[in-house]
């Protein structure tokens, strides 16, 4: 036996689920192997100060009680109209989700437009570079030279 | 084996499951008595809520009755059973996350606390009557309560199906859908994070 896989063999060692032969094997792995020996040492200090168990204490009315409150459940589930509760449970896990996408929509959209208020200056400038490109893209720069050329001719 | 497990829990689950399957209430009844404390006790160990766990494991119970026809048998009704519950508790903790999610966004406070759990534990195995071991460990207990329930999903319900609730690798690998390698990795990760609280609580 080597180190592979050496921490999956250690956990199955402390919670006693290794047959008897492989439990021999390690063991004497263990033995023989300081870094592992360290290491199932550290595991073993460590799951051994985390308690096993817990169990807070219910009396035997607790336990009578409680398959009286199971029994009327299933009961008032079972017959038609008394589950109104149950049978709207989808419409109001739907009402949720589309809550949820309002509140995310919502959250989004005012993200945006306090983006766009802190960015206001450079979109007004923006839109100024927008509106050349448009002037020069219908070509009325060129129009508006060839009137000033015109101008100037007659002039002179 | 476990003080709320059963044991010999086998001998008669196949018949009562085919008489639930039938719409036998008696039976439905009798499998409530045989599981009660185990459903109680595994999904307080995941909610570490009296009440959440009551209601949860008594949920679970409605639900077998209600999908007993979709149990197939390719598992023990105990593992199908205690698959039921983890997600169960797995959804609530889901909810409780998103619900202390949208508390702080809108700003309102939380109130429901979950209680300090495990009441046998540290303190009760070694409690000797002096009040500053007992108040040490029950600082301890509470560090590894606390730190229990911090670990990342998995790990958290990987590490109490095994450590606390002393399930087999096996059946917990059947529970969480994994396969048994990954089931241990889960395991040996979780003590990992927990060395942080052990040592910390040393050195402090």
């Amino acid at each position: 036996m080597d180190c592979t896989g050496i921490d999956k063999i250690l956990i199955s060692l402390y919670y006693g689920e290794l047959d008897k032969g492989d439990r021999e094997e390690v063991l004497r792995h263990i033995g023989a192997c300081p870094s592992c020996r360290a290491l199932w040492e550290g595991l073993k200090s460590r799951l051994d100060k985390v308690p096993r168990r817990t169990a807070p204490a219910m009396d035997r009315a607790y336990w009578a009680r409680y398959t009286e409150q199971v029994m009327e459940r299933l009961d008032s589930q079972l017959q038609p109209g008394r589950g109104w509760a149950f049978q709207l449970k989808p419409v109001m896990s739907g009402a949720f989700v589309l809550l949820l996408f309002v509140g995310i929509y919502y959250f989004r959209m005012s993200a945006i437009e306090k983006d766009i208020i802190q960015n206001l200056p450079l979109l007004e400038n923006y839109g100024m570079v927008s509106k050349i490109e448009l002037l020069e893209n219908l070509e009325l720069f060129e129009k508006l030279e060839f009137f000033e050329d015109m101008e100037r001719r007659q002039s002179g | 084996m476990q003080e709320n497990g059963l044991s010999g829990r086998s001998a008669s689950d196949e018949g009562l499951v085919e008489r639930i399957k039938r719409g036998d209430l008696e039976a439905f009844e009798e499998l409530v008595n045989k599981y009660k404390k185990e459903a109680f006790y595994l999904a307080y160990s995941l909610t570490s809520n009296k009440e959440v766990a009551e209601d949860l494991s008594q949920e679970a119970f409605i639900k077998v009755f209600k999908k007993i026809g979709d149990f197939r048998e390719e598992s023990s009704f105990h593992t199908w059973f205690s698959k039921i519950i983890v997600n169960l508790c797995r959804s609530h903790m889901r909810h409780q996350y998103l619900v202390r999610r949208f508390s702080v966004l809108f700003r309102k406070a939380e109130e429901d606390e979950p209680e300090k759990s495990i009441e046998t534990s540290v303190a009760d195995r070694s409690a000797t009557g002096d009040p500053l071991r007992l108040t040490e460990n029950r600082q301890l207990r509470e560090s590894i309560d606390a730190a229990v329930n911090d670990l990342p999903g998995l790990q958290r319900e990987v590490f109490i199906l095994k450590h606390v609730r002393d399930m087999k690798i096996k059946d917990i690998a059947q529970i969480m859908g994994m396969k048994e390698g990954t089931v241990k990795t889960h395991l040996f990760r979780a003590v990992n994070k927990l060395q942080r609280v052990l040592e910390a609580y040393k050195e402090g």
